[in-house]
């Protein structure tokens, strides 16, 4: 059964980012069922959390950053979330950029539905 | 009593009503991620022989069988999760015409969906369902059922009232055994996640060096300093992929190139998809045992009944569910003896089709035959077998066609053949489809 997706702002497939100048990028994962399974990876670090991660799992909202730490940044990575529908029907994510002022703009804000069966993987590439 | 008919009916009509029609997607834009999921769908080819799956049919929404008129010959484990009501509307057999109103109805919650009406919380908000799996394992059923003279002594409807306890409950997603094959089913994705990364990086150094005159083919990409100019000219975002994807059209041997990966990474999405499914299976297959009791309480002279039942739940495969009931009741009967009885009942229930993608689909066609013995103290063995074919009509609505016959005449049962059906109608499922 194939995936539904709502795409608010479509995937950018590349996302220039300046940390040096304080800029992140700041994830949000919104679950619509009582079981989210998703994993958050990038192609050099491999698999680095998931829903398990976060102590108020499950929740309806994950929260996390990332490039905000200096030892995060790797030019050329790609970012990976992937979500499972086995018992949670609903995702919405959303990548914002950020920096110490807030937000600066939207990268990504899409949203999944699918069946007991489905998975679904959506990657964009970090340009420093 | 008859107040709850027309109480059952108007909730029925009522959740009807509640629904309006979903909004449609937004379209797909074009860049390089829908381009590679066509490529990979289209790379799968046929069929990819994922398993069907759905609502469990093993999740009795219809009056239990202690109900004469139910379209329920046997029993299954599991309540809805969250409310459930049933109306048991004609009892047809070939000789007479029985009225088309209800003859019995019942409405079956589990204490989980009374606890969240009770907090005010969402029946599908992650942390309290995690919370409620307990209650989700109790299920309560009141409703009420036409009494005949002949058989019950009093003309009074009967109240039915009854409790259902999940003792194992391996298909629920936070028992272990779901657990345990959550985390094999997440192995899986992984495993094609790290693989799609490799490609992609694969297929837009590829592209990069196809449509780039400044690549340099002697550097890996990410080594090249043009691969970052061009990476910031977005080649593969929604405005200038499909510029780029001209370009690399003119190149067959770079596109064969891209094919090839493309194809290696389908196989991938396939290797997940079967472990994907092949974890659901496993889940929806799950041993549940339940006990349940159930009594059918008459005023004045009327007799009074009880059931007292161990129900067993296995999946024998995705499509295929297996049930066996074995139960003692008794009649309480004020004016005569009492009666006492054993029943034992078995049941497969066979999916018939696919279910709908979303979880808030409907449910699939399910036929499912049954036979029961019953015998009471003193008396021959009574037996009843029952085809039933359970329709679809929406996400949380199903009407459940039976046929059935009797061997003899007992206490509500004549013998022959009868045609039932009702209408289940599970509120929040139907509600949530629409959301």
């Amino acid at each position: 059964m194939p995936v539904t997706r709502v795409h608010h702002v479509p995937n950018p497939e590349t996302v220039p980012v300046s940390p040096g100048a304080g800029e992140f990028l700041f994830f949000r994962v919104t679950a619509g069922g009582p079981v989210p399974r998703f994993r958050f990876s990038t192609d050099i670090k491999g698999i680095l959390l998931n829903q398990g991660t976060f102590p108020a799992d499950p929740a309806s909202v994950y929260e996390w950053c990332y490039l905000r730490d200096p030892s995060d940044v790797q030019e050329f990575e790609l970012i990976t979330v992937a979500f499972g529908f086995a018992a949670n029907a609903t995702y919405r994510y959303t990548v914002t950029l950020r920096d110490r002022g807030g937000k600066l703009r939207d990268v990504l804000d899409i949203e999944y539905t699918g069946g007991t069966t489905d998975f679904e993987v959506e990657t964009f590439r970090v340009i420093v | 009593m008859r107040h709850i008919h027309r109480t059952l009916v108007t909730l029925a009509v009522t959740t009807f009503a509640l629904g309006a029609a979903p909004s449609a997607a937004a379209q797909e834009p074009t860049n390089f991620s829908t381009w590679l999921r066509g490529e990979i769908r289209r790379a799968l080819t046929a069929a990819e022989a994922i398993p069907a799956n759905g609502s469990g049919v093993a999740n009795q929404k219809e009056s239990p069988s202690t109900d004469q008129t139910s379209t329920s010959l046997v029993d299954t484990s599991s309540a809805s999760d969250f409310l459930s009501l049933a109306l048991n509307l004609t009892g047809l057999r070939p000789e007479d015409d029985e009225e088309s109103t209800p003859t019995s109805g019942s409405i079956t919650a589990t204490f989980y969906s009374l606890a969240a009406g009770v907090k005010g919380v969402s029946l599908t908000d992650p942390g309290f369902y995690r919370r409620g799996t307990p209650l989700r394992r109790l299920a309560i059923t009141i409703g009420s059922e036409e009494s005949k003279v002949a058989d019950h002594l009093t003309d009074k409807p009967a109240t039915i009232l009854g409790a259902k306890l999940l003792i194992l409950n391996n298909r629920d997603v936070y028992s272990a055994h779901a657990r345990r094959q959550l985390d094999a089913m997440d192995m899986g994705v992984d495993a094609f996640v790290a693989q799609q990364q490799q490609a992609i990086n694969e297929i837009q150094c590829a592209i990069f060096r196809a449509v780039d005159a400044a690549a340099n083919a002697t550097l890996a990409c990410t080594a090249d300093p043009a691969f970052k100019t061009f990476l910031l000219t977005a080649p593969f975002g929604p405005q200038n992929w499909p510029k780029t994807l001209e370009a690399l059209e003119m190149k067959p041997e770079v596109r064969a190139q891209v094919n090839r990966l493309v194809t290696t990474l389908a196989a991938g999405h396939r290797t997940a998809a079967e472990a994907v499914a092949a974890a659901v299976e496993q889940i929806q297959r799950g041993r549940q045992l339940a006990f349940a009791y159930y009594t059918k309480q008459r005023e004045d002279d009327g007799t009074d009944e009880h059931r007292a039942e161990l129900i067993f739940d296995y999946g024998l495969s995705t499509r295929l569910n297996w049930t066996v009931n074995a139960s003692f009741d008794h009649g309480d009967r004020k004016t005569r003896d009492d009666t006492r009885s054993g029943r034992f009942a078995t049941e497969f229930q066979a999916k018939m089709s696919n279910p709908g993608s979303a979880r808030w689909a409907a449910r699939p066609v399910v036929l499912a035959g049954g036979i029961e013995g019953t015998r009471p103290s003193g008396a021959d063995w009574l037996i009843r077998v029952q085809a039933k074919l359970l329709i679809p009509v929406t996400a949380g609505v199903d009407l459940p066609i039976a046929y059935a016959y009797a061997s003899r005449d007992h206490e509500g049962i004549e013998s022959g053949s009868r045609l039932k059906f009702s209408v289940a109608v599970d509120p929040v499922r139907f509600r949530e489809r629409f959301r």
